[in-house]
């Protein structure tokens, strides 16, 4: 590791000629080195400073670029997430579109379905309440007076409320399954 | 009071009980009848066809079950 002190090996020469003539630590040059060795000695200086600078710019030239290089491949990457972030919205928005479309197809299909099953329903109910009691309703012409345990008028009307108990029962089930 | 009493029948003491039977064996009797007759009324009716589903089967099919379980 070179320390403070540490000639660089380009200017040693001068310091060597300087020392021969009685130069010392601490002392300038100038009164010991004769004009020509003077100006080269500067002349070194000036391009191993300059040396120096250069080394430095270029030193950060490179960590620009490659800072530059970083924030172009960031870039790329931020351009692929947000174009897969707009590429997954576009998946999600098209899915709930979807998702909704089918939500309200079944929801109608549903609705046309229970249309129709009460439509049958009803004709049925119809066919039911329609359905002829085979018995009168407004016989009761029966002779109490006679000791006959059943009469004719009775028994219709007996069963009569019998086949209309009946149909009474088979219209309440279907109504409770309507509902 | 009987069920045949109820009905308006004069029943003697000494025959209520082959009355009472009589009396539920007719209504069994009309029960079954009438519900055989339904039956064939629901199965011979031409329902409406809707479109895309059998929906009118369905429900003919539910119909024609509810009244064999009342038959049983």
């Amino acid at each position: 590791m070179k320390t403070k002190d540490e000639i660089h090996p380009e200017l040693k020469q001068f310091f060597e000629k300087a020392k021969k003539k009685g130069w010392k630590k601490g002392q300038h040059l100038f009164n010991f080195l004769d004009e020509t060795d003077m100006m080269r000695y500067d002349n070194i200086k000036e391009k191993l400073v300059r040396d120096k600078w250069k080394d430095a710019y270029e030193g950060e030239r490179f960590a620009r670029e490659e800072c530059e290089k970083e924030i172009k491949q960031l870039k790329e990457k931020e351009s692929k997430l947000v174009e897969l972030v707009r590429n997954l919205e576009c998946e999600i928005t098209s899915y709930e579109v979807e998702t909704n479309r089918n939500h309200s197809e079944i929801k109608r299909l549903q609705n046309k379905l229970g249309n129709a099953r009460l439509q049958t329903i009803n004709r049925i109910r119809k066919e039911i309440e329609k359905f002829e009691n085979p018995y009168p309703k407004d016989i009761f012409r029966w002779n109490n007076k006679e000791k006959m345990e059943i009469t004719r008028g009775r028994f219709n009307q007996f069963a009569y409320e019998t086949v209309e108990n009946v149909r009474e029962k088979v219209l309440k089930i279907l109504e409770g399954r309507n509902e | 009071m009987s069920e045949a009493e109820y009905l308006g029948f004069e029943v003697k003491e000494k025959k209520r009980g082959s009355f009472e039977r009589w009396i539920k064996a007719i209504r069994k009797d009309e029960r079954t009848k009438t519900l055989k007759q339904l039956k064939q009324k629901i199965e011979k009716l031409e329902l409406f066809t809707f479109k895309g589903t059998n929906i009118d089967l369905v429900v003919k099919d539910e119909v024609l079950k509810i009244i064999e379980e009342m038959e049983k």
